[in-house]
Order: structure tokens, then sequence, then C-alpha cells
């Protein structure tokens, strides 16, 4: 057989395919186990956060981590600190169907004023004011009166003046004789609340 | 569990046991009486007033706070005193549910002059019915309430049973009404706050005498209040809250005056 009839074999690889081609195992092994990693966390995380979304709340994660406890104080209180809050209502009471209700809002133990300005036109009617299910003067007024932030706190500790729903307060105008023909009742009434944020109301957990 | 189920007996029987001796009873005027005294529920004392009265003598119905009082005007206060000041009564307890504090919407049935205002909540759990018959009062639940029999009835709950001593409840300012075996009227109205286990302890184990055939536990807490006449010189007069609104009254009228 002379040289020239000889068979051909493959040139044998060279050093930096064969590297080539380990890399490409590895790297497939490694695409294999970091998809099957990301699918079964998935699969796993999903039903978790589903459950767990049900029972962990904010509130609940920063009372045993603390995030918060630091910023809170300085950021919130900060932006917050002028903000007390302040409900009126202008009652023109001229019949005995008259809207002589207002809601608002205040949780267990912060301070809460009352101001009042009542004026009437015609004779005025014997008029009480009602914190939620209590009169917050025994005997009811017959003539033009001024309040000026009348403190409200200490009535709304009372068992008595408790709200109907939690935070949830009623200030009502009672008015027992009814209101005379020709007579106009103007009651300006002014709620403040200070220092919501010292106090911010729980997280509530979904029902 | 036997062990634990003893040692719950023995606690409550130690600790809801009144204090109470025999009834003295002072006749605020014929065929009504008033106490006073105090009884032990879970180791705190609790200050009562009961009242005793005998339908044969007096007149006993439900008020219907809104209709009766406020007649056309929404801004009344449709309290015990207005319900005293405005009916006459000589004596005004809280009965029913207020849904509101802002109008006396009444929670469950209400029915006046034998026409029912509202109807039966039949969500409310264990509830039970007053009805003031024409001959007799009526304490049931809800598989024992004839309307039809009823002049007057007002629903709340829950009912007490001697078994609900042996329950727990949490503590409030209570209004509870109980009929005797004689079929008089009890009122019982507490000064400070009491649990239901305490109370029905009260009315069946330690108050024998007073022979309580059957117990309701009506509207307490903020609402819980009686009144009664000055012309009865009755001391308390007032007890509990007696300006708050009511959805309705349980009051009692000398038959003259009706």
């Amino acid at each position: 057989m002379s040289k020239k009839d000889a068979p051909t074999s493959p040139p044998p690889p060279s050093r930096a395919s064969a590297v080539f081609e380990a890399i490409k195992l590895d790297f497939n092994t490694i695409k294999i186990i970091v998809l099957t990693a990301a699918v079964v966390t998935v699969l796993i995380a999903t039903p978790l956060v589903l459950v767990l979304s049900k029972f962990v709340t904010f509130d609940a994660l920063d009372d045993r981590f603390k995030v918060t406890d630091s910023v809170r104080p300085k950021i919130l209180q900060t932006i917050a600190e002028g903000l007390d809050t302040g409900y009126s209502k202008n009652f023109i009471i001229s019949s005995s169907s008259t809207d002589n209700t207002m809601l608002f809002y205040a949780s267990q133990g912060q301070k809460v004023t009352l101001s009042i300005s009542a004026e009437s036109i015609g004779p005025f009617p014997q008029v009480s004011v009602y914190l939620n299910n209590c009169p917050i003067e025994r005997e009811p007024r017959s003539e033009r009166f001024n309040w000026y932030e009348k403190d409200m706190t200490s009535l709304l500790k009372s068992y008595m003046c408790g709200p109907d729903e939690p935070n949830l307060h009623t200030l009502r105008i009672v008015v027992s004789g009814g209101v005379q023909s020709g007579t106009e009742l103007q009651m300006k009434c002014l709620v403040l609340v200070y220092q919501r944020i010292h106090d911010p109301p729980k997280e509530q957990l979904p029902k | 569990m036997r062990k634990v189920l003893l040692a719950m007996g023995i606690y409550l029987f130690a600790y809801s046991t009144p204090v109470t001796g025999d009834f003295v009873w002072s006749a605020l005027r014929p065929g009504l009486e008033m106490e006073q005294g105090q009884f032990q529920d879970h180791g705190k004392s609790v200050r009562f007033v009961l009242l005793r009265c005998d339908p044969a003598r007096n007149v006993v119905r439900v008020v219907d706070t809104f209709h009766e009082i406020g007649k056309g005007n929404a801004l009344a206060a449709f309290s015990l005193r207005e319900v005293m000041m405005k009916t006459g009564s000589l004596l005004a307890v809280n009965a029913g549910t207020s849904y509101s504090y802002s109008l006396p919407i009444p929670g469950g049935l209400l029915l006046t002059h034998g026409k029912i205002i509202t109807p039966v909540n039949r969500q409310a759990h264990n509830s039970g019915f007053l009805c003031v018959a024409s001959d007799r009062l009526v304490i049931t639940d809800l598989s024992g309430l004839r309307p039809e029999n009823c002049a007057y009835a007002v629903q709340k709950g829950p009912l007490i049973f001697r078994e609900t001593a042996a329950s727990v409840s949490d503590f409030n300012h209570r209004t509870v009404i109980a009929v005797d075996e004689q079929q008089r009227l009890l009122i019982l109205i507490t000064e400070d706050a009491a649990s239901l286990p305490g109370i029905a302890a009260f009315l069946y184990a330690s108050s024998p005498e007073l022979n309580v055939q059957s117990a309701l536990n009506m509207e307490g807490g903020a609402t819980s209040g009686l009144l009664i006449a000055p012309e009865l010189k009755a001391q308390p007069s007032e007890v509990g809250n007696v300006d708050g609104l009511v959805a309705s009254a349980i009051a009692v009228y000398s038959r003259k005056a009706q």
C-alpha cells in the first residue's frame, strides 16, 4: 500500500475545543439544575405565599424584625406632628327630620375636644348634645351658648360613653321637644382629635 | 379530662357563689318590691338592684321608643328618662338592642300593642323573647314563641339557664329579666360589671327563694339602665345609663293610669 492510499483519520481534537465541549456540558447541567430549582421554588412558594398572606401582616413582621422602629418616629412623626384631625358640621335644624348626627374617628385614649356655637332664629329649643350614648351636660340648654375646645377625653373613657363601633364616635344633637314652626336652630360643631400618630391604630388582620 | 372538668366545676362553684343572705324586700307600691345587695362573681363583688313586679297588680308593657316617644320627632333622645316623662311609667328599664346610637333601630323582634314593629332576627344565636300576654309573662326561645298570643314582645339574649353558671362569658354591666314561679317579673340590674355565669349562679343556685323559672339577658353595657319614678321614693332611683338611646324599654304602669 502506498502512502497515498492510506486511510485518513480525523485530526485529534484540539485542546481548546475539548475545553469548550466540557464547558458546554457543564453549562447544560447547570442550566437544568437552575431551572429545576426555580420550578421547585415556585411550586413550593406559591401556596406558601398564598397561605402566609392571610396571616402575616406588615405590622407582624415589623414587630418581629423592628425594621421601622428607628425610621417611623423620625419620618412619619415629623411629617404628621402638625396634623391633628378635625371634623366639623354646621347643623341647621328647622324640622324634626333634619340630620342631627356627625361621626368622627378617635382611637382609645386620644385627646378629643369639642367646640360649639349654638344660635337660633325664633325661640331657642331645649337642646342637649350627646357623645355616643351620653349627654355631655346633665341639663339641656335653653338659650344660645358657646363651647370652646371643651375636653371630651375623660367622658369618652367612661363605659357608658364608649362608641357604637370601635373608634367610631357619634356626636348627636338632641331636641327632645322638637323644633317649633318658624324656628331655625344653628349649631356649628368642631371636633378636634389630637396626636393620632402617637397611637397608630393596629393593622387589622383580614377576616 | 375528668380531673379538668372537676377542677373547673370546683372553681366555678367557689367563685360564683353569691354571698347574699335572705332577701328583705322593700315595697315601693302594691305589687312592686325592691331589693338591693351584692353577690360574688368569680371573686368579684357585684352590687345589684332587683325589682319584683306582680303583673296582676301593675301593668307591664314593652315601649317602642321611636314610635311612642319620637312621635314624629327624630331629634328626641329616645332614653329611659323620656320613656318615663312621656308615658308616665312607674319604672323603665332598657330592653332590646338598637343597631344605632343615632336612631332607635330595634335589633330583632319588637311587638307593641299586638303589632309587629320589627320582625324576629332568626340569625341571632341563643336569643330569647319576653312575651307579655294578657294574662301572663313568658320568657321563651324561638321554638316556643307565639307572637299572635303576645300583646307586647321583645327579642334579646342569651337566655340564662341554670347550666349557664358553668359557661364562660365576659364581664359587663347587665340588665336581666326573669319570671318566677308565681308569674312575677324580676328585673335585675348590676351596678358593677358581671358575667352571665355569675348571674345564673345568683339567680338559680344561690337564691332559691327567688324561684326563677326562666331568665333572659337584655341589652347591657352602655345601654343598661333603670329609672324609678320619684313618687315611689326608691333609693337609688337611677341605676346605670338612663339618658342613653334605647330602641325599646320595659315599663311598669299603675293599673289606674292605664
